[in-house]
């Protein structure tokens, strides 16, 4: 069954199918297309148009018979496809120039059916849409390599391709009918062709100046200055279409590569809960919003693809004449999910910043053994099983009794004189939340010890927290308080957890007090075993002069001090030998 | 070089030759010219002739005039006019002139071959 249509042609009244009226109505646009621009295109078309007609009054047997898709296809085949009257006009191309009146307008048709190459999807040679063969047409590549293309799009884009592909089969028509499918071949619109055209542009204009002499001169000046100007006139058209196909295709190179780079982001980092993948404990513990990776994952997406996608259709619209609007829903659709994304985003940004709005931890105070003994080491102890990590990186994630933990390296030990004969190790765990009371909780959440064996402490150079507690800058802090004069040794596994909080008397960094024996002074470290020129002493506290000198270097050892009551001191030690010089002032021999 | 294509611009280019040949002596609406031409197999597709014919009545050679038809809508028919005649009269000895070059030019090669 199929609803029928009455239509007047060419003065007789029919009744049509409805598949067979647009077939016929397409039929008769692709003729008029090819004539538009010629003369008297309307009378053909009503002499076509009456033609047909009579074909059709010839074809049906009573008023009552309805004209179906057979019949009109009978009759396209009797009158001809359009490029049977495209061939016409162009063997009969001279003709007309004869007769000035109609030699520019046949001209400009003529060009203008070159030039109008347009996107189409060729349903002929397709496979899944006919995106492939349209674009080959198109470009005048064999569709094979597009198709390559596509292979390669989808594997090495993530599925990226495909995304791409379902796009341009909305977007681009199908080429149904015959003059589409003309300009769907038409010659590809490359810089060949374009040079090609302006070419031929210039010969036809040498030629006609050259011609003046020999025809009627007012005539042709006239047709050729006017050719001149048209030929100008689609130069500088030609060029705007060529600097603007070339913006298109750079608006397009960047949108669809920003998208394939979210693409691949949001199957990736954006699977997180969705699909293990050796990254997503890394977000996961970061993420303090409480909504899953993936989700936030697709919001940025939607945020940031949505204009992109926009940019890409603005590229190809540059670039394809004929492009089918995506529809006004689907414009409207697109652009409320990018202000939910966004707002959505900027929430959970607020969420997430207010995550480290409050700083709170929580002190443990452990005593050393009492005496403390002279001599203490202080060592620091690794993760026992480097095997239970995840990333084996200084943030990690560690299976410790069947339980998932957070491992991280914040811990800081730093030293200072106690106030009694007893020494004691403080441990001040904090972490950050949205609330002090959350913060405090996540702050007791962490583990963290150490041992004493003999004289050695042992000290963990990182600390624990369940998982579920996630990363809020949790830190560990310890401040080993020790009775002056107590000597200690910093082992080089310990170096990089000291602390700046105490100072030294060699103004070392903190990082090189490794390796060296310390004294516990009141107010600093007093190192015993650097190799130093000079070490200040609790009874050495006169200001240095400006003028003593003491180097040591590669060349030797040179000293020279002098004190308030005019002591001279002076030592050299080089490849000459050693001198020594000792006295006040006065007895100075030099 | 597409053989079809070469053996429809030969049929085309003497089509307007032709047409005008067909008019000579009496005048005809488009179909009658239609059928005349595809029964000599000088067309094969109708859609040919109509831009063909404009073309001619643009240049003054052809002129028509609607008459009432007893089947249906009025029709056009086609006349040569006095342009169109002398236009005819100069094809058809240029036409003569050609036949005689292809025939001598087509048999001397022939025989050259022989």
């Amino acid at each position: 069954m199929n609803k029928t249509t009455n239509i007047n042609l060419g003065g007789l009244f029919f009744h049509i199918d409805e598949d067979a009226y647009i077939k016929l109505r397409n039929y008769l646009e692709a003729i008029k297309r090819s004539f538009t621009s010629s003369e008297g295109s309307d009378e053909i078309i009503a002499d076509i148009e009456a033609r047909i007609a009579e074909l059709f009054s010839e074809k049906i047997k009573n008023e009552r018979q309805v004209i179906g898709v057979s019949e009109v296809d009978e009759v396209i085949t009797i009158m001809g496809q359009p490029e049977d009257y495209l061939v016409d006009d162009e063997i009969f191309e001279d003709e007309p120039k004869r007769k000035s009146s109609s030699s520019s307008s046949s001209q400009a048709s003529s060009t203008q059916r070159k030039a109008g190459k347009k996107l189409f999807r060729d349903p002929d040679d397709k496979y899944i849409g006919g995106v492939s063969s349209g674009l080959g047409h198109y470009l005048g590549v064999d569709a094979l390599w597009i198709r390559l293309l596509w292979v390669f799009l989808v594997v090495a884009g993530v599925g990226s391709g495909i995304l791409i592909y379902i796009l341009l089969w909305i977007l681009v028509p199908e080429a149904t009918t015959t003059s589409q499918k003309l300009a769907m071949k038409g010659e590809p619109v490359n810089i060949s062709n374009i040079e090609k055209k302006v070419r031929e542009g210039f010969t036809e204009v040498s030629e006609k100046v050259k011609n003046v002499d020999y025809k009627k001169v007012g005539n042709r000046v006239k047709s050729s200055s006017r050719t001149f100007f048209d030929f100008l006139g689609d130069t500088m058209g030609v060029l705007l279409n060529v600097i603007a196909k070339f913006i298109g295709i750079i608006i397009i190179l960047c949108a669809a590569g920003v998208i394939i780079g979210l693409f691949i982001g949001l199957f990736t980092f954006g699977s997180t809960g969705l699909i293990e993948g050796p990254w997503s404990y890394y977000i996961e513990v970061h993420n303090a919003t409480g909504i899953p990776v993936w989700a936030v994952s697709v919001m940025a997406f939607f945020a940031i693809g949505i204009p992109f996608f926009f940019l890409f259709l603005l590229g190809l619209k540059i670039l394809v004449n004929n492009l089918k609007s995506i529809g006004n829903t689907a414009k409207y659709v697109l652009l409320a999910l990018w202000i939910l994304a966004v707002i959505g985003l900027t929430a959970l940004g607020i969420k997430q910043a207010t995550e480290q709005a409050f700083t709170a931890s929580s002190t443990e105070m452990r005593k050393l053994p009492s005496p403390v003994s002279d001599t203490l080491w202080f060592r620091a102890e690794s993760y026992d099983s480097w095997d239970d990590r995840y990333y084996h990186d200084r943030f990690d994630i560690v299976m410790k009794d069947d339980s998932r933990k957070l491992y991280l390296e914040a811990v800081r030990i730093n030293f200072k004189a106690s106030e009694d004969s007893t020494g004691t190790v403080k441990i001040l765990k904090s972490a950050e939340s949205s609330s002090y009371d959350k913060a405090r909780e996540k702050a007791s959440g962490i583990a963290y010890d150490y041992a004493m064996k003999n004289n050695t402490l042992y000290f963990h150079d990182y600390l624990l927290t369940d998982y579920a507690n996630k990363y809020r800058n949790q830190e560990v802090k310890i401040t080993v308080a020790l009775p002056t004069g107590t000597v200690i040794y910093l082992d080089p596994s310990i170096q990089r957890k000291l602390g700046s909080d105490h100072a030294n008397n060699m103004r070392y960094a903190t990082y090189d007090m490794a390796n060296h024996f310390w004294k516990i002074g009141k107010n600093e470290l007093i190192c015993l075993d650097c190799e130093t020129e000079e070490i200040p002493d609790e009874d050495m506290k006169e200001e240095p002069h400006d003028n003593d000198r003491i180097r040591i270097d590669s060349e030797g050892i040179d000293i020279d001090i002098k004190d308030e009551n005019g002591e001279n001191f002076k030592m050299k030690i080089d490849r000459e030998g050693i001198q020594i010089k000792a006295g006040t002032k006065k007895d100075t021999v030099i | 070089m597409n053989i079809e294509n070469t053996k429809a611009q030969m049929r085309k280019g003497v089509l307007e030759y032709c047409i005008l040949s067909i008019l000579r002596d009496k005048d005809k609406y488009a179909s009658e010219i239609l059928e005349t031409l595809k029964d000599a197999k000088m067309l094969v597709v109708e859609g040919t002739i109509y831009p063909l014919l404009t073309r001619l009545k643009n240049a003054g050679l052809l002129n028509y005039r609607w008459e009432e038809s007893t089947s249906g809508p009025p029709r056009k028919y086609y006349t040569l006019t006095d342009t169109g005649k002398l236009f005819l009269n100069e094809l058809s000895s240029t036409w003569e002139e050609l036949h005689n070059a292809v025939t001598i030019v087509t048999s001397q090669k022939t025989s050259d071959n022989e």
